[in-house]
């Protein structure tokens, strides 16, 4: 056993260096894959960073609401006063804003949106983006048009944003889902700021 | 035998290198056709793609008295048609030619896959009031401030973003990109059709101050030639529903498409 075969001993030698660099290209490839994985992965709730809720914690003062409906030529947006709790939380501001947008002028104006409307669900993200959810009657009620479409998501936006700060613009959802249009013409997909289509002022 | 083996052998290696071969072509051809080359300048308008608004389940706008706007914009577009290819001589494609429902993405894809020259889009309107609001004609004019939203991004569905993606900038996909960006070269020459349209509808049906106007239309987008969308009216006026229902009224709202058609012509000839 002492008289080991000299050609044996180098060729032990390289086959522990083969196996060292499979060993090293092993823990290379696990803590790659995982760093990988780790970085793609979907984030858990718990990780999500900027904590919306701390939205609906926060307070608006302001006892009044601007309303923005229609001008009967329907070239012109045009603002009504509405008395509002003062201390609303900012979610509760933004919906009552939008449930007198519903209940519709008193003045001279027109309404921009179906009677039949209700918000089912309002969310505001750290970015400012207003996630509103409305009924499918905002689509199926609505008279149609590209112009009356335009008018309706206009006066959407300017009022959200117009009553409360943190809202810099808005995301339709319609019975929960992202809609593409309201009544077949107008692009909705993505979030919609005030300056969108300005065009009345 | 082994000369026989080398043979089959190659022959399955020609096989694979063909197949690889025609699955690429194929895939590009896929991915990148591009049904009509952009033709900014180009005088040759040779196909017009009428698009009769709404149809099927989706009604459009409605009178009063229960005109449907779908019906309206078929028997606009069916008669806009027999005038261009009469007078015109000219080849024109129908979105739709029967009450079917056509989704926005399909309209826009068979126009695109038409080769079509022009693409004029027809509807009517409803509105909260019964006032009456005249005929205007829309261009696209997409929002600068609000992002592209794109079919394949997953923002665009709705579903979390990946840690570090914003970051990052994540590439969309080449092909939304491309059908995302589809009028964007022609919007000029859209606008000068949608003017055409706005001053002949004039001439037709009496005066209207409105002017064109550019709105981020959502099939207008999709669009690969100058496109266009005329808004007949509001049918919820009804004096504008009892003329709808007048056939020499929907000659006239024809020709003056037509006429446009014939003007836009003339200014690329």
């Amino acid at each position: 056993m002492d008289s080991m075969d000299p050609h044996t001993e180098p060729l032990l030698r390289r086959r522990d260096g083969a196996v060292l660099r499979w060993v090293l290209l092993a823990l290379l490839l696990a803590v790659g894959g995982g760093a990988l994985w780790w970085l793609l992965s979907p984030l858990p709730q718990g990780r999500l960073l900027p904590a919306p809720a701390g939205k609906a914690d926060s307070s608006v003062t302001g006892e009044q609401l601007t309303i923005w409906f229609v001008s009967r030529q329907e070239d012109a947006l045009i603002a009504e006063s509405r008395a509002v709790s003062p201390n609303l939380t900012v979610n509760d501001r933004a919906k009552a804003a939008l449930r007198e947008l519903v209940a519709g002028p008193t003045q001279e104006a027109l309404r921009t949106l179906p009677a039949e409307v209700k918000v089912r669900e309002l969310f505001i993200d750290d970015q400012g983006t207003a996630y509103v959810d409305f009924t499918e009657a905002l689509s199926r009620q609505h008279p149609g048009g590209p112009w009356s479409e335009m008018l309706t998501i206009r006066s959407i936006v300017q009022t959200l944003t117009a009553n409360v700060p943190d809202i810099k613009r808005v995301q339709f959802l319609i019975e929960g889902r992202e809609a593409d249009t309201l009544a077949g013409h107008l692009d909705i997909r993505g979030p919609i700021a005030p300056t969108w289509a300005a065009h009345p002022r | 035998m082994a000369w026989q083996g080398r043979r089959a052998r190659w022959r399955l290696h020609s096989v694979w290198l063909l197949s690889a071969l025609l699955l690429v072509v194929g895939v590009g051809q896929h991915s990148f056709a591009q049904p009509n080359q952009p033709k900014p300048g180009n005088s040759g308008v040779q196909v017009i793609v009428l698009d009769p608004g709404h149809g099927g389940s989706d009604d459009g706008a409605r009178g009063p008295t229960g005109l449907l706007e779908k019906h309206v914009t078929l028997q606009v577009a069916q008669e806009a048609m027999r005038l261009i290819e009469q007078y015109l001589r000219l080849r024109v494609v129908l979105t739709r030619t029967d009450d079917s429902a056509v989704p926005l993405e399909m309209r826009a894809s068979l126009a695109n896959q038409a080769g079509g020259d022009l693409f004029i889009s027809i509807h009517a309107s409803g509105s909260f009031s019964q006032e009456p609001r005249g005929f205007q004609t829309f261009y696209l004019d997409a929002p600068q401030e609000a992002p592209l939203p794109l079919r394949d991004d997953p923002r665009a569905r709705g579903e979390p973003p990946r840690r570090g993606q914003a970051q990052r900038g994540t590439a969309p996909p080449l092909r939304s990109i491309v059908w995302e960006q589809a009028q964007v070269e022609f919007l000029d020459m859209s606008q000068v059709l949608a003017r055409s349209l706005q001053k002949n509808l004039r001439a037709q049906l009496g005066d209207e101050e409105r002017e064109a106007q550019g709105l981020p239309l959502l099939m207008l987008r999709w669009i690969r030639m100058p496109a266009a969308l005329v808004d007949l009216g509001s049918l919820s006026d009804p004096a504008f529903e009892g003329k709808l229902r007048d056939e020499a009224y929907v000659q006239r709202a024809a020709l003056g498409i037509a006429q446009a058609v014939n003007d836009y012509q003339d200014l690329y000839r």
